[in-house]
Order: C-alpha cells, then structure tokens, then sequence
C-alpha cells in the first residue's frame, strides 16, 4: 500500500430542490487496494461511484467536496481534461454490461475506437482482451456484442477499462445479474487483474460476501452517509456500527446455517431521512443525541464508525443452530413423478423439465435451487397449476392434482398457493391492501361479511408483522419488503397447506430479506409446507430441510440439505457450492483463491 | 429469536393523496398543461353559460340581416338579421354535449369489449380485432353520412354514428393495454384462484385502464367535436332555426365577405377547443409516461 491515489472529502451529490441523495461521504483509496462500497438499494452507492468520475446523474449536481484522483481535484477540471481523465486515469464499469456496448459494433472495433481515443496503437486489443481471458483471434473480434455470453460482456466492459492502465477503476455491481459461477470467475480475475496491473479498484455492491471475497477496504454506506469505513477485517469481524453489524446478521451463510435477524423498518429515502443519524429510527442501541447530530467520527485502528455508540452494540440475534428439523416424515402432502414440461413457440418447442419427481411432506420445506435457466421457476409454476406440464402426475394429500388450475377443484387451487418475486407485478397497483387479502377470504367464503373479513385481513397482516395502518394503504405507498408480506399475506388469505414462493427475496435487500424469511419461519411453525424456489444457495441452508438441485431441467442431487450442501456429491453441485462468495472471516482477499472455483479462462 | 422481525410503526408509513388528484395537479402545474385547461375552460363555459347571459332571443329576428357589429349587436346579426353573439352564446352547447355523449358510448361499450377481448383471447378477440380492422378501413365521415342518409338526421343518431366510428379505435387500443394488464402476475393469482373472466376484467383489469383512459379522452373528444361539427356544418346535425356552430358557419357563409365575425368567431372557437383539449391531453400523457419510467434504486 503506497500512496493515495483516490482522495474523496466531503462529497454531497443533490436531487432538484437540494434534496440531499449522499452527503459528508470521506474516503480514500492507496494504489493497487480494492475497496469495497457496500450499501442496500437507495444508499447512495452508484451516485458515489459516478460522483468519483466527476458525473452526476441526470437532474441530480454534485454540490460539495473534493474528489481528488492522483492529486488533482476532478470536480474542478474543465470538461476537456475531465474527458481525458475518464478512462485514462480512472475508468468505470458498469452494472449492465450490454448497456455499455454498441450493439451494432463488433467487439473489436469497439476496443480499438476507446485505444484510439487516447492515443493508443490498435496492436493493444490482443494482450488487453488476454488480460481479461477471453480468446483474442480474428473470429472472437469480429463477434457482436449479443454473441457473447453475460460474463464475457463483462469482460469485454472490464478490458476496455483496463485500455488506458487507469489508476482507478470504479465498478458498479459488475457481477450483478450473473450466474454464481460466472460471478466467481470474474471475482478471480478481478483479483488477479488487480495484482498484475497495480489499479486500485473501487467496487460497488450490494453483496457483502463478495466484497467480503475481494475488498481490502470497505466502506459501507447508509441512507447517503459513508457510516463506517476500515479493513475488511475490522469491518466484518467487528464492526462498530449497529447497521453494519445488523446487516452482516442479515447475511445467509452456508457455512454455518442460523436464524437470520434482518433490520426492523426500511431505509429512508432522500427527502425523508431525519435529522442527525438516519439509521436512528432502526436502531436498538439508538440514544437520545442519535435524533440530533452525527459524530464526525469514532475510530478504533483503521476503523472508522459514525456512531455515537460504535462498538458498544454487537448483534445478538445470529444464534447458532442445526439445520431446520425434518418434518416427521409422515404423509407426503405434496408429490411429483416423472414431471416434464416445455415452452412451445410457433414452430419451436423448448424443453425446459425432464423427469423431475419429489415430494414434499405436509408443514415441511423443499428448496429447488439452479441457476438460471434451470427450469426452477417452471417447476413451480406446474405445481400451482399455472403451466399445464407435458407428463408426470402430481398428487395432493394422496389425490391425482388436474395438471392446470382451470381443471382443479376450488379445494385444490385454495390448498396451493403461490407468492411471486416481484410485488409490484403481483399486486394490483389499483387496489387497496385490504381488497387484495380480503378478495380470497369472500371468494373462499371464509368471511361471511364484512366486519368479519376486515377482522381476518388485520389478522392476516399481523400474521406477516405489518401494522394495521396499512390496510387502506395501495401497493405504491409500501417498500418492497412490505408489498412481499402483503402477497404473502393474500396467499395465506386462502388457508393453503403447500406455499409455492417463486425466488421471492430475490429483489429485496439482504436486511429485508432476512425479515421475510423469518415470517416464512413462523408460518412454517404453523404447519405450513413451503416450496421455495431460489437461487440462491446459502439461503437455503437456513430454511429447507429438503433441497433438490436443478441444472438444465435435470434433478442433479436431491436430498436432505445438510448432506447435499455439506457433502455434495454430485459435481454440478460442488462446482454451485464453490461457487458462492461467503461471509466468513479468512476467506478474504489476502488469501490466496478463496473463491473455491476452478476457473476455467475464456467462456464463462 | 427473530427479534428484529419489522414492525413498522404506523407514522413511519408515507401517505399519498389518490392517484386522480395527483395526476390533475401535475399535469396542471406544467405550463401545456395550464393553458389547455384554461382554453378548455373558457370554451366550456361560454358553452354553457353563454345562454344565461345571451342579450337576444336566438331566433329572435332585430336588425336587417348581415350588419356590422354596433354596440347593441357585438357581433352583428347573421343572414336573417338575428343577434350574432346570442347565436354564438346559445349555439355551443349541443356541439360539446353531442361531441361528449358520442366518445362515453364509443367508451362504454369499446371498453368492456376490448378488455374481454384481451383477457379472453379465442374466438371473442379474432372478432373483436376483425370487426375493428373493418370498421377503421371505412373513411369515418363517409360512413356516418351513409348511416344518416338511411335512418335520417337526427342529434342522436350523429351521437350514435360518431361513437360508432370511435369505437374500433377505443377497442383496439384498449386491448392491446389489456393485453399487457393481463400479463401481469396479479391477474394470474386470480385466475389461479378460479375468477370468472368477468370478475377478472371488472376488478383486475378495468381498475388499471383509468389511467390510459384519461390520456386517450382528449384525442376522442377531439375528433368528435370535428365530426360533430362538420356534420352541422353539412347540415346533418341540428336543423334549424336552432343556434349552433357548425350551422352557423354554413348558413352564414355567403355573406363571409361582408359580415364575417358571423363565421370566423364560432369557427375560431371550435379552434380554440380542440387546441386546448389537445395541449391538456398532451400533459396528460407525458405525464403518465414519466410515472411509469421513474428510475428505481
């Protein structure tokens, strides 16, 4: 570590109207370190990392502070030099790589035109596109965007970021929205780049466990605010904010299976934060000073928390304990046998399911877990009758189950339900809460009038720990944590035995997340079986005591989840296992490969 | 142990005023969207107060035919020596109401239709698309002076003819949005939850067309206040002696070069009408547009 390369002091990025989006952000970054920004969504990350290229959004300014890159401010260049500096002292990468290629431009051209602009030869394409392991032939140049994968379009993004040996490169959530795998191949060569290169690398994300892989410094960011900032040990072994501390209890761990506590609440958006600190409100350990003002600072070593409290709290809620207890294996509510569905196309017929049999037993959870493509979502939406499968016969409670809904019996289509990932598209932006729980109690005749059904719905919502006050409320008025509980809530409304939940944490933050999990956890207390469909495989450790393994539409390990993901044994399993960056302190960036992949260069 | 399960309290929760109302004091607070509603409003209440005020009788013979403005005639008299500005007071009124009546029916009944169409599919939704395609290959006011010439000129049957010429563009367009409506995993829940079609339509569907519903009434309105007026204009609308300006435009155009605020007045306002209309649903439109491209995260 020698050397400040990126400087940033007192950084405020504003919304038309002075609405504050990131204020008093300080950091700084040596050469050839990874920092690691971390933030849920809205924290202020991206305005961050695109203030550091000395850009802001449109309708938003940068306002106040010094972002200085090798000494020289960038907020104070003139337009020209600014441009210079972009991509040759520090570059970006963006979340969507399709979105920073021409997609009428072949690859080739499109890196030759970034070297052109800064003076570079064109013989620079082959040991840049090496660099980044991708095949550097005539045939792979000549290639479009679109026919490359994800995670070659990322290497593309990063290799044309590299072109210039920038001092910085910024990269916003660039694994977001890749397979776990691809997601590990690119973390590797994002560490090797950084070694072999000496660019410092500023990585914005939201993912803990990868910043946890990769990062040497962290930041983390609430509501705007850089509320602490050191090592990433000291960040994640003892962290001296309450938020940070809450959201690493938030954090599904494979390696060590336990209730996930989440954060109570939901962040405040610009606008609306409060006066003084405004993780306030959320906090158990806040005081009466937190509401008034933010210390500038407490540090301990490298370590930086602004918290009036930091170090005095530690989260207490990441009891450790076993995996989910096997539901007496009585009665199989739910079975499946030699399933097998397909998408049909004008002229095209598309296989998605092969043979896939399971069974769920009645209050017990199955996990199918695949990346995409895997057929997973499918598989869910045959058991709740929405897709008609080509074969394979379904049962409930020991009786043959109609393939589609339209053909089962009202009985049925109310013992099935299904919860969807996205809440915005699940609930009728027209209707209030309280029409979307009560429809499913008068048209299943649970609530004869109603008084009754109003009575029920407030039930319902105390059930998924929603505040009755939310009853008139419409979905454009709830977070997203909380127009989840509702779409839960409506499918509890019909007093199912079997809860399909189709990748429904997938779009929430990792502190809400862990809230919707434990509400699962309660239902499931009840008595309700649950057939979660994710991706993501650490999540699963803490819920199913069943999981299936999908790859392609092929059942790959089907089993009991402390065997299947303690001793995977098939290799489409391991290769998934290894392939997930985890929480626990030692697999950092210092030591050596600790994204367990066998990184395979070129396609990924 | 899930200790920190959220509970929010109920001050936390952000409250919002309806969509309507909020959508209204957008649109008027862009400055297209204030002149159209201040152009609409005067025209309105011209319409509609104007026979409060209006000094003569509209059938009321004062002057010799054709004169000049004077002070007591602020607008002259027209080919038969009435009161000018009484004409034009008392002549807006049917034009707005027919104009209006023609698109809620082309709406009551294109609606329902268009949305069963798109949630149903099969059969219905060939026909309705058929029907539509039939319908708008046909040049609107050839048809609606083919359908007059049959039943004979009447007020209503000019509402009828109209909104029969709206109505395969009312369906068009609202299936197609009730097509991307139905996509939606809210409706699927209530499929899955065995609603009939109907009640699919009436509280999934329709609820989600207000919107679309307000940026499309301008254009509709706009055409038929043409069509309306152009049917007068021919003589197919309201007969006379009645006061209207369509009419008052055609009856009068023979003395264009000697009395022409008769003409240019009523026509200037029928202007001024869909202008305004056009500019409020411009707003209207870019404002919906913007709502639903709200960057997130």
């Amino acid at each position: 570590m020698t050397g400040v390369v990126l400087d940033v002091r007192g950084l405020r990025v504003e919304a038309a109207g002075g609405v504050e989006i990131v204020d008093e952000v300080s950091f700084a970054v040596h050469r050839g370190e990874v920092f690691g920004l971390v933030g849920e969504s809205g924290s202020g990350k991206t305005s961050t990392a695109l203030a550091l290229l000395g850009h802001a959004r449109r309708g938003t300014r940068i306002t106040a502070g010094t972002v200085e890159v090798d000494g020289r401010d960038v907020l104070m260049l003139p337009s020209r030099v600014l441009r210079h500096t972009r991509g040759a002292r520090i570059a970006y990468v963006p979340q969507d790589a399709t979105a920073g290629l021409n997609p009428r431009h072949r690859i080739g051209q499109q890196i030759e035109e970034v070297l052109g602009a800064h003076g570079k030869p064109r013989s620079a394409v082959a040991p840049l596109l090496a660099q980044v392991h991708l095949p550097n032939d005539a045939a792979f140049l000549r290639r479009y965007p679109f026919e490359l994968s994800g995670g070659q379009q990322q290497r593309v993004a990063i290799a044309m970021a590299l072109s210039c040996h920038p001092l910085i490169v910024v990269l916003d959530e660039p694994t977001t929205g890749l397979d776990a795998s691809t997601q590990a191949r690119i973390l590797t060569l994002l560490r090797d780049l950084g070694a072999d290169t000496g660019a410092a690398f500023v990585y914005v994300s939201h993912d803990l466990a990868v910043v946890n892989n990769l990062a040497h410094r962290v930041g983390v960011m609430y509501a705007g605010r850089l509320v602490e900032v050191g090592g990433r040990e000291g960040v994640f072994g003892n962290p001296g904010h309450p938020y940070t501390s809450l959201l690493l209890a938030s954090v599904p761990r494979l390696s060590e299976p336990r209730a996930l506590t989440g954060i109570s609440g939901a962040a405040p958006p610009p606008g609306h934060r409060p006066r003084g600190c405004a993780f306030a409100p959320r906090c158990p350990a806040a005081v009466a000073r937190c509401a008034e003002q933010i210390p500038l600072g407490v540090t301990k070593g490298d370590q930086t928390a602004r918290c009036w409290r930091a170090w005095e709290f530690t989260s207490s809620g990441a009891a450790a304990r076993g995996t989910p207890r096997a539901a007496a294996a009585s009665e199989a509510l739910l079975t499946a046998s030699g399933m097998s569905a397909s998408y049909r196309q004008p002229g095209r017929r598309t296989q998605v399911l092969w043979d896939v049999s399971f069974s769920v037993g009645a209050g017990g959870c199955l996990a199918i877990v695949g990346e995409s493509g895997s057929g997973k979502t499918t598989l869910g939406r045959c058991v709740a009758g929405l897709h008609r499968p080509d074969g394979g016969v379904l049962t409930l409670a020991g009786r043959p189950l109609a393939p589609h809904v339209t053909n089962r019996t009202s009985s049925e289509r109310r013992e099935i339900q299904i919860v969807f990932q996205d809440p915005d598209r699940s609930l009728n932006p027209r209707r209030p809460i309280s029409e979307a729980i009560g429809r499913p109690l008068r048209f299943f005749e649970f609530a004869q009038d109603r008084v009754a059904e109003r009575q029920q719905v407030l039930q319902l919502l105390e059930r998924v720990r929603l505040p009755a006050g939310m009853l008139d409320r419409y979905p454009r008025e709830l977070s997203g944590g909380e127009k989840q509980r509702v779409a839960i809530a409506r499918a509890l409304a019909a007093r199912p035995s079997l809860l399909v939940c189709d990748e429904i944490t997938s779009s929430l933050d990792v502190s809400i997340q862990a809230a919707i999990v434990a509400v699962l956890e309660e239902l499931r207390r009840d008595g309700l079986a649950l057939l979660f469909v994710t991706h993501n495989v650490a999540l699963v450790r803490g819920i199913a005591e069943v999981v299936l393994v999908l790859e392609r539409g092929t059942v790959r390990e089907y089993g009991e989840t402390a065997t299947v993901l303690g001793r995977p044994s098939h290799p489409y399993t391991q290769q998934l296992i290894a392939a997930i960056p985890d929480l626990r302190l030692g697999a950092g960036a210092d030591g050596a490969g600790s994204v367990r992949t066998s990184s395979t260069p070129g396609r990924s | 142990m899930s200790s920190f399960v959220s509970i929010v309290r109920d001050s936390e929760v952000p409250r919002s005023r309806p969509a309507a109302l909020v959508l209204l004091r957008d649109v008027i607070s862009t400055r297209g969207g204030r002149v159209g509603a201040v152009l609409v409003g005067v025209v309105l209440a011209l319409a509609f107060l104007g026979p409060l005020v209006a000094p003569f009788s509209p059938t009321a013979l004062v002057d010799s035919p054709f004169s000049t403005p004077t002070r007591a005639h602020l607008l002259g008299t027209d080919m038969l020596g009435r009161d000018g500005l009484s004409r034009f007071l008392w002549g807006g009124r049917t034009l707005v109401l027919t104009a209006f009546a023609a698109t809620m029916m082309a709406y009551l009944v294109g609606i329902p239709l268009g949305a069963f169409a798109g949630v149903r599919g099969g059969v219905l939704d060939i026909g309705a698309v058929a029907f539509s395609d039939i319908m708008l290959a046909i040049p609107s006011l050839v048809f609606v002076l083919v359908l007059i010439a049959a039943v004979g000129p009447s007020l209503s049957m000019v509402a009828i003819g109209i909104a029969a010429v709206e109505l395969p563009r009312v369906i068009r367009i609202f299936r197609a949005i009730t097509v991307e409506v139905a996509a939606l995993e809210f409706v699927e829940v209530a499929r899955a939850r065995g609603e009939t079609t109907a009640s699919v339509v009436f509280r999934e569907i329709l609820p989600n067309l207000w919107t679309p519903l307000m940026a499309d009434f301008g254009f509709r309105l706009t055409a038929s206040i043409v069509l309306v007026s152009s049917l007068s204009y021919l003589g197919l609308g309201q007969a006379p002696p009645a006061a209207d300006w369509g009419l008052m435009i055609s009856e009068n155009q023979i003395g264009l070069t000697i009395q022409p605020w008769i003409i240019v007045v009523p026509a200037v306002t029928i202007a001024i009408l869909t202008f305004g209309v056009n500019l409020l649903t411009d707003a209207f439109a870019r404002r919906i547009g913007r709502s639903s491209a709200t960057p997130r995260g």
